[in-house]
């Protein structure tokens, strides 16, 4: 320090070269993005039961009457919640399919009416999926015509790929079988979401229905835990931007969730409170059991277990 | 502009990068903030697609995993069996892959004996499934899993932003 000072002399600022230090920074900051990982990946865990090789053959252990018992049954078309050996009301849901083709055309097919919807708000990053009329039904088709095959051969070229599966909820009020259920178009439900994609519940914990019912200044919450927000006209803590809020299909894991959480607080004494099963049939796929199982998460029971359905 | 041109016209051989010093000094700090301290400790297999998932445990440790993609179900990346194969079996073992477990399994009990750890403790293995896989191939992964003392199955997901 003492001989910088000296040879800086007075009133002369010293003339750093900063060129070498510049050229370290460009060799690492290229460096350092690329290692960043912009996908954070995680695990889910699920929990095996206990019983040695021994055992294997011998009938499972008998099943509690007191205990809670609680399962969910994942169909193809139906969520269903088992407690007590009894089951509420079944969750029929539709199955909605988003694909991303190759030409990089996003869109939603619904396979049960065929129809085709875009989202017109994708360019801003919006959700405003409306059904697309140059679609004349049909089975599952990309933007520009390629038809999407169902299965494909070994080592052939996929046309698309699927980006989620939803599943959209259908309403039962007043429907006495389910083909009544599914009868009927304007029974599949909507719902508001925020910009992390939860839904908004009122202080009933009641779905909205539509983004009209949301208004500035108002207070909404989601299906978690102390999750009030106020709805303003941008974000702030605890409050939500107005126009960050869309409306969507309501997701069938939502209601779901909504169950679940109702019956974790209600039975939260009871010695396998934390305790669920999923069961499923062999076909439906690995992102649903996911889905679910985030939304046992989610509602409180951390011992997930997993069961096959029939057969 | 004028008044700039003949400021530091003429002499040509300073160029002031302070400024843009201190710019890449923030994107540096920045970055090496958001890095993560642990590093990619798992890296996603190709043509794979995983689920995404609100799950916010992140990986601990990898010891072994286990990928079963459109074609072929690969066992610490060696491929031991066709998915296809999986699909079409009754059984909820899968030999092959059995068999590749319970080797890596008798490794790690030596490994563990000869560190004095516990022996019998239950191994864990990272699964990884493409999201259309169907719950027919995971039940038997799963099972072949445990059954091959693999007792702390754990699926890798996309961790979806929270709220």
């Amino acid at each position: 320090m003492a001989a910088k000072r000296k040879k800086g002399g007075i009133g002369e600022a010293p003339n750093l070269d900063l060129l070498p230090v510049m050229a370290l920074m460009t060799v690492l900051i290229p460096i350092l993005l690329s290692m960043a990982s912009f996908q954070k990946l995680a695990v889910v865990e699920i929990n095996m039961p206990e019983r040695s090789m021994m055992d294997a053959g011998s009938p499972p252990p008998e099943v509690d009457d007191q205990a809670l018992n609680l399962s969910v049954a994942v169909g193809k078309d139906y969520l269903e919640i088992w407690a007590r050996g009894g089951s509420l009301p079944k969750i029929f849901a539709d199955e909605i399919i988003e694909y991303r083709c190759q030409t990089g055309d996003n869109f939603r097919y619904h396979p049960r009416y065929q129809m085709r919807y875009i989202n017109q708000e994708a360019s801003t990053g919006g959700h405003k999926w409306v059904q697309d009329k140059s679609f004349s039904g049909g089975p599952a088709a990309c933007l520009d015509g390629t038809p999407i095959p169902e299965t494909y051969a070994k080592g052939e070229k996929r046309v698309a790929q699927i980006e989620a599966i939803l599943m959209v909820a259908r309403s039962t009020e007043g429907a006495n079988s389910e083909e009544e259920v599914f009868g009927d178009y304007n029974r599949l439900l909507r719902s508001v979401y925020n910009s992390s994609d939860s839904a908004y519940v009122d202080g009933n914990l009641e779905f909205f229905t539509s983004l009209s019912q949301i208004k500035v200044g108002m207070n909404v919450q989601t299906l978690r835990e102390n999750s009030v927000r106020k709805i303003g006209s941008a974000t702030a803590a605890n409050t939500d931007d107005i126009h960050s809020v869309y409306e969507d299909w309501r997701s069938a894991y939502d209601m779901l969730a909504k169950e679940l959480s109702g019956i974790h607080n209600r039975f939260v004494e009871m010695p396998d409170a934390e305790n669920i099963i999923v069961f499923a049939g062999d076909e439906i796929p690995f992102d649903k059991i996911i889905q679910v199982m985030d939304a046992a998460r989610e509602s409180g029971f951390a011992n997930i277990q997993l069961a096959k359905l029939g057969g | 502009m004028p008044r700039k041109a003949r400021k530091y016209g003429g002499g040509g051989d300073d160029l002031n990068i302070t400024s843009l010093m201190d710019a890449m000094t923030i994107i540096l700090v920045f970055l090496l903030k958001n890095l993560d301290a642990e590093g990619n400790l798992l890296t996603q297999a190709d043509n794979l697609r995983l689920p995404s998932s609100s799950s916010q445990k992140t990986i601990q440790e990898v010891l072994l995993t286990v990928v079963v993609d459109n074609n072929h179900v690969l066992v610490d990346n060696t491929p031991v069996i066709e998915t296809d194969l999986v699909v079409q079996q009754d059984s909820l073992f899968i030999a092959p892959m059995v068999e590749a477990l319970q080797a890596k399994r008798e490794e790690e009990k030596m490994a563990a004996l000869a560190s004095g750890g516990d022996a019998d403790s239950k191994g864990s293995v990272i699964v990884q499934l493409d999201k259309m896989t169907s719950y027919d191939v995971m039940y038997k992964t799963m099972a072949s899993c445990g059954f091959s003392g693999y007792g702390n199955v754990r699926f890798a997901v996309l961790q979806r932003n929270a709220e």
